[in-house]
């Protein structure tokens, strides 16, 4: 297993694509329990992303529609794709809200704080939930089903206020309604 | 007595089809719209064979395919609170609040029968039931360029897009104008940037167009990031291809070959429709090389953004782009001379972009007898909050505020009026006195406010206008992108400010101290997000001081929303800052020393301090002190 500072030589000095895929996970950044199939995988979606500074992002938004977040050494397989620094991936990924460093739960539920669901008191909805799932914001629940975020307009102010699950939009809702939200997805994942 | 539809003429109908219009767009599907779709596609098919259906306009025996009875699916008609919508063509009978349940229903009583069903139709301020659209001021009052095909035609369909005239004008301006000829339409029509800048179109295009270089890129900005705002997602939604006609055209005004739509990643229906729309056009040949063999190529591709408001700037949007974090730069060099990997660039709303075949096709004096002499055409506007009917509509631009909110079905129950805010987090509040002046890019400007992308957020009287102030300075300093000290360190002081103000805490001193800063922010930051941030509370400043003093000076919150009042200092004293004459004489003989204030100024009392011996209230001259309850 290789040492990040290896890594860093390896790239550096652009020996990189020589290695085998192993070579590049560093140990010593917590990912030795990446086995060859999540480099593969990491691989197979970044054959699709161009590999210049444009294809930063889509392959940042890729690999997360993964994972649900950014693993360490995925950070690593992109920059060397895009030909870019690892600063300039980490730079990039911790700048846009979208990107998540850290384990998200199976479905994302997101609180719109749009004007028009601020002013419908989304406020109340979100505490709601937090308290429905004993978790604070950007947490994951410990049978690691839910997180729970603050996100901004979602576009359906319409329906304010709105809590999405995933991909799913839900609204007007009251704060009473969390409950049953919650149970909905929790049935449909058991 | 329920009414009877007449029978149409085939003449009535488009492609003679009697339609049966199913919203999808992302209010109406989140109430279950889709699986009203799928309702009504089992239900119209059941029809095959029968007899004598009412809104056909043939006799005998049914095929609904071949008759044309058909459920189609189509983009936001814009009355998203009362979703799932259904609309009847030709007829344009409008079903409301639409369920599964109710299918069967509609499918034999209206479609087979000719009987329209009150219940499910729109119930105005009067009680009254009304069944087509043409009677409810909603639609009667907008009038829809841009949104002309949203709600009207399947925007996955490049043949129902064609049959509206779409892809005319893009064929006319490949095959027989020249690019000056094309950006010089654009010039005479008016046609301002819908974005929120107000910036000539043509004129942008004419600059990149001069420009002389081998690449050059166009780019549609669908990165929408205003809350409450949703034109542009629905615009998408509801007809991408106009979109993509619009971008193509541009290309070819300033010689560009690659076009990018930047949008936004929480719209993930746009991007689904946008993306099938660039795949279903290149099939068609209407992009790629060569198109319709005029000899044009021109390569169209969907770039999702990650969640940065900032973005909507176009440098920002731009370093997004070439994978960097969204930070804008200073201008010039402007995008139309260097740009994204610095190629001339030209960057256009969606909503701008889908006025451009409209324009070619019908000429600039057929635009400009829409909306104002300074800005000419139409705006959407995205309505949310306390009004009747909140949604999406498209009126022309000068109507005045009360205009707009009366198509939006005027303030909901029996509250008052108090404000608009308008833009977004650039834009500001406006307040009852300016109920009747004509809404257009300069006029806002004048008043403190921005007309934005068009996020219209009407509120009552229950709305406190400092916590609407503190909501928008709490989103923009979140989204400051850090590079330039003004907007950083400037918003995040004004923030604290704000919320020391809501949660009961503000000192004399802070409405200066808000002024000071927001003006400096907005003379000194780099970018528009700066640049505007401050807007919402200099508005409200000028509008609304008087709740910010009652606040301050008398710890209430007039609206009654900020969790503020005497609470745990009930029983002490405060000064009301307005009838304070600084005559220090409650200072002197305050036995714990709980006053200060220099003389000439309003005093305040420190709560903490104040032990409520009353003796403050008999030294003041003005009656000026009272007790906190």
């Amino acid at each position: 297993m290789a040492t990040l500072e290896r890594v860093k030589q390896s790239l550096r000095s652009g020996e990189s694509e020589s290695g085998t895929d192993s070579d590049i996970i560093p140990a010593d950044a917590g990912v030795e329990d990446v086995c060859d199939d999540e480099i593969e995988t990491v691989e197979a979606i970044l054959t699709d992303v161009r590999p210049e500074k444009r294809g930063v992002i889509p392959a940042l938004q890729q690999v997360q529609d993964e994972y649900g977040y950014l693993p360490k050494f995925a950070f690593e397989l992109i920059a060397r794709h895009c030909e870019k620094s690892l600063a300039d991936i980490y730079s990039t990924a911790s700048f846009y809200s979208q990107f998540h460093l850290e384990p998200r739960g199976d479905y994302s539920v997101r609180v719109c704080t749009g004007t028009a669901c601020h002013v419908a008191g989304a406020d109340e909805v979100s505490e709601e939930l937090q308290d429905e799932l004993g978790v604070g914001l950007d947490e994951v629940t410990d049978d690691g089903s839910f997180t729970i975020e603050h996100v901004r307009c979602v576009g359906a102010c319409g329906l304010a206020p709105v809590v999405t699950v995933d991909d799913d939009v839900h609204g007007p809702i009251e704060p009473d309604d969390a409950e049953t939200i919650i149970e909905e997805y929790n049935e449909s994942g058991d | 007595m329920a009414e009877v539809l007449q029978r149409p003429t085939e003449v009535d109908t488009v492609d003679g089809q009697i339609r049966i219009v199913i919203c999808q767009g992302t209010g109406c599907m989140s109430s279950g719209s889709d699986e009203v779709y799928e309702a009504f596609r089992e239900q119209i098919g059941a029809l095959d064979g029968t007899e004598n259906v009412a809104l056909s306009w043939s006799e005998g025996d049914i095929d609904h395919e071949e008759l044309g009875i058909e459920p189609k699916k189509s983009g936001c008609h814009g009355f998203c609170e009362l979703g799932p919508l259904v609309r009847i063509d030709p007829m344009n009978v409008l079903y409301t609040q639409v369920g599964v349940d109710d299918v069967e229903d509609i499918v034999e009583k209206t479609i087979r029968n000719g009987e329209v069903i009150e219940e499910l139709c729109f119930e105005d301020e009067t009680g009254a039931r009304q069944s087509r659209t043409d009677n409810i001021p909603f639609y009667s009052e907008q009038k829809r360029l841009a949104l002309g095909n949203c709600g009207r035609i399947d925007p996955e369909s490049v043949e129902e897009y064609k049959t509206t005239g779409g892809y005319e004008a893009m064929q006319t301006v490949l095959s027989e104008m020249d690019p000056e000829d094309v950006y010089g339409e654009v010039q005479d029509a008016g046609l301002r940037g819908r974005g929120g800048g107000g910036f000539p179109a043509g004129n942008k295009w004419m600059f990149a167009h001069q420009e002389d270089a081998s690449e050059k890129y166009v780019i549609a900005n669908c990165d929408e990031g205003d809350p409450g705002a949703f034109m542009d997602r629905c615009l998408v939604e509801g007809d991408p291809h106009r979109v993509i006609e619009g971008m193509v055209i541009a290309g070819y005004a300033t010689g560009a070959n690659e076009g990018i739509i930047y949008l936004r990643a929480e719209y993930p229906l746009a991007v689904d429709r946008i993306q099938q729309a660039i795949e279903d056009a290149y099939e068609a040949g209407y992009l790629g090389t060569n198109i319709m063999g005029t000899g044009f190529d021109f390569d169209f591709e969907v770039e999702k953004g990650a969640g940065a408001f900032v973005c909507g700037e176009e440098t920002a949007l731009m370093s997004s782009i070439e994978g960097g974090a969204g930070r804008p730069s200073p201008r010039p060099p402007y995008p139309a001379q260097s740009g994204l990997e610095d190629k001339p660039t030209t960057i256009n709303n969606v909503e701008t972009l889908a006025n451009v075949p409209l324009i070619i096709n019908n000429g600039a004096e057929w635009f400009k007898q829409y909306g104002s002499e300074d800005s000419p055409g139409t705006k959407t506007f995205a309505v949310s909050g306390d009004c009747s009917a909140t949604g999406l509509m498209e009126i022309p631009m000068g109507l005045t505020l009360q205009e707009i909110i009366d198509v939006a079905g005027g303030i909901e129950g029996d509250k008052e009026f108090k404000a608009v805010q308008i833009g977004g987090p650039s834009g500001g509040c406006l307040a009852e006195k300016h109920l009747d002046m004509p809404v257009t890019f300069d006029s806002l400007q004048e008043v403190g406010a921005m007309l934005g992308s068009g996020g219209l957020v009407v509120m009552d009287d229950e709305t406190c206008m400092v916590d609407v102030a503190r909501f928008f300075l709490d989103f923009t300093q979140d989204e400051s992108c850090g590079k330039c000290p003004p907007c950083r360190i400037g918003t995040h002081k004004m923030l604290r400010i704000l919320e020391r103000i809501t949660d009961g805490e503000g000192e004399p001193g802070d409405i200066d101290r808000l002024e000071e800063l927001g003006e400096t922010i907005a003379e000194s930051s780099l970018c528009g997000l700066g640049q505007t941030a401050p807007n919402p509370v200099l508005s409200t400043l000028e509008h609304f001081r008087d709740e910010y003093e009652a606040h301050i000076y008398d710890d209430e919150c007039p609206a009654g929303e900020c969790e503020i009042g005497g609470g745990d200092h009930a029983g002490t004293y405060k000064i009301a800052a307005q009838d304070c004459v600084g005559c220090q004489q409650c200072v002197d003989v305050c036995p714990v020393d709980a006053i200060a204030g220099d003389p000439g100024e309003a005093h305040s009392i420190d709560p903490e301090t104040c032990i409520g011996c009353g003796q403050c209230v008999e030294a003041c001259p003005t009656d000026a002190i009272d007790m906190r309850t």
